[in-house]
């Protein structure tokens, strides 16, 4: 049996006006962005389960950088190792 | 020629009496502890009173003499005590040949002119041999290495036994064959004869011992005959690459006495360095302030030039050691000395064999621990997947 690797995990994403992130909540703790380094979407497996995501390379005021993603169809968001 | 035999009885003793002289007066057993199922290795002249040889068991040598002293063998300090007087010796010749411990040759030809008689010279040897090592050894002077030898068990510490040239045969005739350096079956099989003198040896036709005996039987037909062309043949000296520190105060601490042998060390790798050699083994001898010096060798499994790794073998021995008192001299010895090794590897598998065999062994170890094995190996699944969670995955590892 395989066990995929980095699997996408919820997080909670506080938003701006435009829908970019702008905080972001882990371990009950929340942290500013200081910048949105990159940004992408994948589109794709339109004909079995389709996946949209708009995803995120963002900095974190305290120094980590993290990606993240907005799941379009569903409309949560995901922290996932990349 | 004119060879000089230097002989020591029960070497291996001596030394110890030598390095304690309070065990004189007593029986000294060489070899190990009562109970250890081990062969005498060599026994003090008091401990032959009581009937014990160097062969016979241990357990034996204590019902002989419950008394005795028994001390672990140490060769090495042997071998060394015995250098020390094979280097008094060279004072007088270049030639000297060690036979085993305890007995040297040297060459005495030529030494007419320094000494007045050959008993001058021995007596010489003898005092220069006991002022510097304090063991009083035998001398004999005869015109060839067996006469010799045999000169040298008949002399007593204080009178050297001289055998004029020409006069071998004659001073050998009435000694007891089994003196000859021939194996033990061929003694029994001289003895079962009724050959139990050199002068019935020496009477028999060549021919008809070496029918019987073969070379040993011509050997010993020469030997009792009073000849003995064999050659000296002079010691090879070990290659040595030595550094010593003396120390102002006594180094109290094993910190401070590596950093020393670290300041040995910075003077001697280069040396080996420049020389394209590597050292096989490490000779470590440190007085230690009042007592007697504390030695070691550490024999290298493979040859090095490494201070890092001479450094880390020294570090490890001390640290296991104990030191009753300070450290107020070191003496650093690289021996062993060679020519670089190139090391070659194997053909791309070998550590990845290694690895696996390593992992294997993980594997049962946690299957035995864990009952079950929890190693996982990351699998590529769809490597270029534009989805993150499809490109690799965590598969069960079965090495």
């Amino acid at each position: 049996m395989i066990t995929p690797l980095h699997m996408p995990r919820l997080v909670k994403i506080l938003t701006n006006d435009s829908g970019e992130p702008a905080a972001v909540t882990r371990n009950g703790k929340q942290s500013q962005l200081a910048a949105i380094l990159n940004s992408w979407r994948i589109d794709d497996e339109w004909w079995r389960e389709e996946i949209s995501r708009h995803y995120f390379q963002v900095e974190l005021r305290s120094g980590p950088v993290m990606t993240i993603f907005h799941d379009l169809i569903t409309s949560k968001w995901y922290e996932q190792r990349y | 020629m004119k060879v000089v035999c230097v002989h020591i009885d029960h070497f291996a003793a001596v030394a110890e009496i030598r390095e304690c002289p309070e065990l004189k007066s007593h029986p000294i057993v060489i070899g190990g502890f009562p109970n250890d199922r081990k062969p005498v290795f060599e026994c003090s002249i008091e401990a032959v009173k009581w009937g014990i040889v160097p062969g016979i068991p241990l357990r034996q040598a204590h019902q002989l003499c419950p008394d005795a002293i028994f001390i672990q063998l140490d060769e090495d300090k042997y071998v060394r005590a015995f250098e020390d007087v094979l280097d008094v010796l060279e004072q007088f010749s270049p030639t000297v040949e060690a036979d085993g411990l305890g007995r040297a040759f040297l060459d005495g030809s030529g030494l007419e002119g320094l000494f007045a008689s050959d008993e001058t010279l021995a007596r010489r040897i003898s005092s220069d041999v006991s002022q510097q090592i304090c063991i009083e050894p035998r001398i004999g002077i005869a015109s060839n290495k067996f006469s010799a030898a045999v000169a040298a068990t008949l002399a007593s510490a204080n009178k050297p036994h001289i055998v004029t040239k020409g006069k071998e045969r004659k001073f050998l005739a009435s000694l007891p064959a089994n003196l000859l350096p021939i194996s033990e079956d061929t003694k029994r099989r001289l003895d079962l004869l009724g050959l139990r003198i050199m002068s019935q040896i020496a009477l028999l036709p060549l021919d008809a011992l070496a029918n019987q005996f073969g070379d040993e039987g011509v050997l010993a037909h020469r030997l009792a005959n009073g000849i003995d062309e064999r050659p000296l043949i002079p010691r090879s000296k070990p290659a040595i690459l030595e550094q010593e520190l003396s120390c102002e105060s006594p180094l109290e601490s094993v910190d401070t006495v590596l950093a020393a042998i670290d300041r040995l060390l910075d003077k001697m790798i280069p040396t080996l360095k420049n020389r394209n050699q590597v050292c096989g083994q490490i000779r470590l001898c440190l007085h230690l302030d009042g007592t007697s010096p504390w030695y070691d060798s550490i024999n290298l499994k493979e040859p090095t030039d490494s201070k890092r790794e001479i450094t880390s073998l020294i570090k490890h021995r001390l640290e296991a050691s104990h030191f009753s008192a300070g450290v107020t001299e070191i003496q650093l010895g690289l021996t062993q000395l060679g020519g670089e090794i190139a090391k070659q590897s194997s053909l791309l598998t070998r550590d990845r064999v290694r690895q696996d065999a390593q992992l294997r062994r993980a594997a049962r170890q946690l299957q035995a621990r864990l009952g079950k094995n929890p190693l996982k190996k990351v699998v590529q699944v769809d490597p270029g997947s534009r989805i993150p969670e499809r490109r690799s995955g965590l598969a069960d590892f079965n090495p």
